[in-house]
């Protein structure tokens, strides 16, 4: 044991028969452990597992940025060549998630299949499993939807005003609804009044970040197919592997020993494949179509990927600086965040 | 529809499967040969992960029909080592830490590799063109150009 200057304890002892803890790697060159599988072409990315007779799914998406959704009516799409299965909202065990829901944080607010009601340009209504990726593209332009379109906002600030169309009805008039542990957010202290009348200087401002889009290479997808005794096993490029876990488990309310994730080999996510829509979506296909058949959810090329996360701040901040010292003595920040249209999507 | 034969040469082994009409060369390397090297990204020729060379030119096989590849000479990321023995710039590559997460590097290699056989010595400039059809999200670039100037013996220039 070593004590350091500043009063830490270094307990080097406890991992000495891992690592060598004399930390020693700024100047060196250090190999990563996956590059060479990488170089090679043989790290295993999700869609890299190949399985006979897998089917593909691809999803019936709104063309609107708000609307009702009347009807689906999937009888052309039902006859079209190669389609074996046509999946809507119904089949969802338990049809209303929000990822956090896991650390008790937000309302479940997010139909895997949308049924009644769309929010976003491109939320998925339906889904489609046939034989092939392009007869499934071709079904899903056959699956007719009954829209009704609503008023819809885009702009936070827009979204705030008196009148403006909820985006979502979890969240009535566009407002974050804290709840249960998490209800005490507000941080006020001090008295700004007096520290403004103190201030050598007061700055104003308003502070906007641009639009966030990850882009991955590897768009987001699953592969699901059946395992023994009751289980499927589920090949993703998720980030969030056992979020993704307890995601599945939950919407398709199976308990998590029956599912068999498998990812580890991410081809780029920056934050942008947690979603956890793709890999329940591919094993509830699984399920429904049975018959020893294995299927893609391979849902992500550029034009169908979900949007993830567009987030955007708008902050007006009124800063009181004394000018010769140089430090705030007060601070007003008002933050309005595109969290999109689900809480969740903000990470 | 009937399905159709296509025999090809792939890096440097005659193979034969079947393609399904209006396949890709790119899901016929993938599911019809096994060969899964080569990457889906797009699908639509923006991304470059797909990139094969045919006949010692580089495509993007995601919009190559896979019938109009038959009788070619088809290579990937996958024929760059031999055996055990690495291409020059597969090492480079995990020398100058060219790829975090492994997405785009065997188009890029392939990109790289087509441009040192038909220019061994090429400028930054001439780099920096070669691989610009290949989209990479995680490096910002500089360290696979610096690994591929590295193979062709230049040292890089400001």
């Amino acid at each position: 044991m070593s004590v350091g200057t500043n009063g830490f304890e270094l307990r080097k002892e406890i991992f000495a028969d891992e690592r060598d803890d004399n930390l020693n790697e700024i100047g060196k060159r250090t190999r990563r452990q996956d590059i060479e599988g990488h170089v090679t072409g043989r790290s295993p990315f999700y869609d890299d597992h190949l399985f006979d007779g897998l089917l593909h799914m691809r999803c019936v998406r709104s063309p609107h940025h708000h609307a009702r959704v009347r009807r689906i009516d999937t009888a052309a799409a039902e006859r079209m060549p190669g389609v074996v299965r046509i999946v809507t909202g119904r089949d969802v065990p338990v049809n209303l998630n929000t990822l956090l829901s896991l650390l008790d944080f937000g309302l479940d607010d997010e139909p895997i299949l949308s049924e009644a009601k769309v929010a976003y340009k491109g939320e998925p209504v339906a889904a489609v499993i046939a034989e092939t990726e392009a007869q499934a593209r071709a079904a899903v332009q056959a699956v007719r939807v009954e829209w009704e379109v609503l008023p819809h906002v885009l702009d936070v600030e827009e979204a705030l005003k008196p009148g403006a169309p909820s985006v979502n009805p979890a969240y009535p008039k566009n407002a974050f609804v804290y709840h249960g542990k998490y209800d005490h957010q507000k941080l006020r202290y001090g008295d700004l009044d007096r520290a403004l009348a103190q201030a050598d200087h007061v700055v104003e401002g308003r502070y906007q970040m641009s639009p966030i889009e990850q882009a991955p290479m590897e768009t987001c997808g699953a592969i699901a197919a059946q395992e023994q005794n009751g289980r499927y096993v589920c090949y993703t490029g998720t980030q969030a592997l056992f979020f993704s876990l307890g995601t599945a488990s939950k919407v398709l309310n199976l308990p998590s020993s029956r599912l068999h994730f498998i990812g580890g080999t991410v081809g780029g996510g920056f934050g942008g494949k947690v979603d956890s829509v793709h890999e329940p979506l591919a094993i509830l296909g699984t399920m429904l179509v049975l018959a020893g058949v294995s299927l893609a959810s391979a849902a992500g090329d550029l034009r169908e990927k979900e949007p993830t996360i567009v987030a955007l701040f708008t902050a007006a901040c009124i800063l009181g600086i004394n000018t010769w010292v140089g430090f705030v003595v007060g601070v007003v920040v008002h933050v309005a965040f595109i969290a999109g249209p689900r809480a969740m999507d903000d990470e | 529809m009937a399905k159709i034969p296509v025999t090809l040469t792939h890096n440097g082994t005659e193979r034969a499967a079947f393609a399904d009409p209006g396949q890709n060369l790119l899901e016929f390397l993938r599911r019809g040969l096994g060969d899964l090297s080569p990457k889906y990204g797009c699908g639509q020729g923006t991304c470059g992960a797909c990139t094969v060379t045919i006949d010692g030119e580089t495509h993007l096989s995601c919009l190559v029909l896979a019938e109009t590849a038959a009788g070619r000479d088809v290579r990937t990321a996958a024929g760059l080592a031999k055996g055990a023995t690495l291409d020059p710039l597969q090492d480079a590559f995990m020398e100058h830490f060219a790829a975090q997460c492994g997405y785009c590097t065997p188009g890029m290699l392939v990109s790289a590799r087509a441009l040192l056989d038909r220019n061994p010595n090429p400028s930054r400039e001439e780099v920096v063109e070669a691989i610009s059809g290949n989209l990479c999200r995680c490096t910002g670039y500089e360290p696979i150009i610096q690994a591929i100037l590295s193979v062709a013996g230049r040292r890089a220039s400001a």
